[in-house]
């Protein structure tokens, strides 16, 4: 039965509560435990009967907060890193190619922030009360999409930056600036993000899903503000490793969650 | 008595509101419900109810949370909701014309 009803994890425990009640009472009245216990479960019908009927009922889709924020912020923040170009490349201040390149990997690197933002939401979630089975599955299906547009924002923008830019007289990759090399490796991180939201889509605990996001998190902001910094002080200038090391730190905390027990911090009686 | 798999399915939904229309209840409760008022007589397959259930949160006229049972146990609550209780109240009215219908008829027979 658990195989027939996999992904249906709040099902599972509240059939196992009931076969409880039912082999309590029949213990009660004077059954002994594996008697009780057979009685139980012929009396729970079929495994293959119960499994066909909530077939019928698949698991819908229930809204998350987390999942509508990143949407939403994510909508905005991509504007607000985007549009500002705009009236640069108006001005003739920025060749197009360029801003066409900076603009698809900005986008692509907040797609990849927006995975880890959910998979920091969920391991604190998982904390408390956890998720619920359809909360899950909207998690998991935010969690693809945004994985899937970070593969293709940060690929077409790569692609711009080591193909098609060299015609800004700027020579392969920028002459392979570090964020460009930055952009590369996240690229690579987004589609192993990518191949695992695709493998755990159905899978009845989003956790494996969520630390690749926060890893590929960590990778944007290795591979972005990192990669700036080492790049500041290729050319003498002042570079600020102590923010990315505060931020990545901070990153690593909220993946050390992982290893809390679930509903450690739930209230009694929730 | 073994009632026919279609009069079960039937009567499933105006059972399981008409209980729930009196407070709260989890699965195990309503299945003892029925059977404390049918005087035994009717059995429900017990897993069969939980689809059942599922079918109506989605339809919006039952609500659930989990719960901590007497045991300290996870349980799953289920509450009526206003879709439920207009669902309830149709049932009713066609569950009561059948009954009258059929008594009428059976009486009449009789007579």
């Amino acid at each position: 039965m658990a195989t027939q009803l996999l992904g249906r994890r709040e099902v599972l425990d509240e059939l196992e509560d009931h076969l409880r009640d039912e082999v309590d009472a029949l213990t009660r009245a004077g059954h002994p435990p594996d008697e009780a216990a057979r009685a139980a479960m012929d009396r729970l019908g079929a495994p293959s009967d119960l499994g066909a009927e909530f077939a019928k009922v698949p698991p819908t889709s229930a809204p998350w907060l987390p999942v509508r924020l990143a949407w939403v912020g994510g909508a905005l923040l991509a504007a607000s890193m985007v549009l500002p170009l705009w009236p640069k490349l108006a001005a003739g201040g920025l060749a197009s190619l360029l801003a066409t390149h900076m603009g698809l990997v900005m986008l692509g690197y907040v797609s990849t922030l927006l995975v880890g933002f959910l998979a920091a939401s969920y391991l604190v979630a998982r904390l408390f009360a956890g998720l619920a089975d359809g909360q899950v599955r909207t998690l998991q299906r935010a969690g693809l999409s945004l994985s899937a547009l970070a593969v293709a924002l940060t690929g077409v923008g790569v692609a711009f930056g080591f193909i098609f830019c060299p015609h800004e007289k700027t020579g392969w990759a920028f002459g392979y600036d570090t964020r460009e090399v930055g952009g590369l490796v996240v690229l690579v991180w987004n589609l192993v993000m990518l191949a695992g939201c695709w493998a755990g889509r159905r899978s009845e605990s989003p956790a494996a899903m969520m630390m690749l996001g926060l890893v590929g998190s960590m990778a944007v902001v290795l591979g972005w503000l990192g990669a700036t910094a080492v790049e500041h002080r290729l050319h003498g200038a002042p570079a600020d490793f102590a923010t990315v090391a505060a931020v990545v730190s901070a990153q690593l905390a909220v993946a050390c969650l992982a290893f809390a027990p679930a509903g450690c911090l739930r209230r009694a009686g929730a | 008595m073994k009632l026919t798999k279609d009069l079960v399915a039937a009567s499933a939904v105006p059972m399981i509101l008409s209980i729930l229309e009196g407070g709260e209840s989890y699965g195990y409760a309503i299945i003892q419900r029925v059977k404390e008022l049918s005087g035994g007589e009717i059995e429900w397959t017990d897993g069969m109810l939980y689809p059942v259930l599922h079918r109506l949160e989605q339809q919006g006229c039952i609500r659930s949370s989990w719960g901590v049972s007497e045991t300290g146990r996870k349980r799953k609550y289920y509450v009526l909701e206003k879709p439920g209780r207009a669902v309830l109240k149709d049932q009713k009215e066609q569950w009561l014309l059948v009954q009258a219908t059929l008594t009428r008829l059976w009486g009449a027979q009789h007579a």
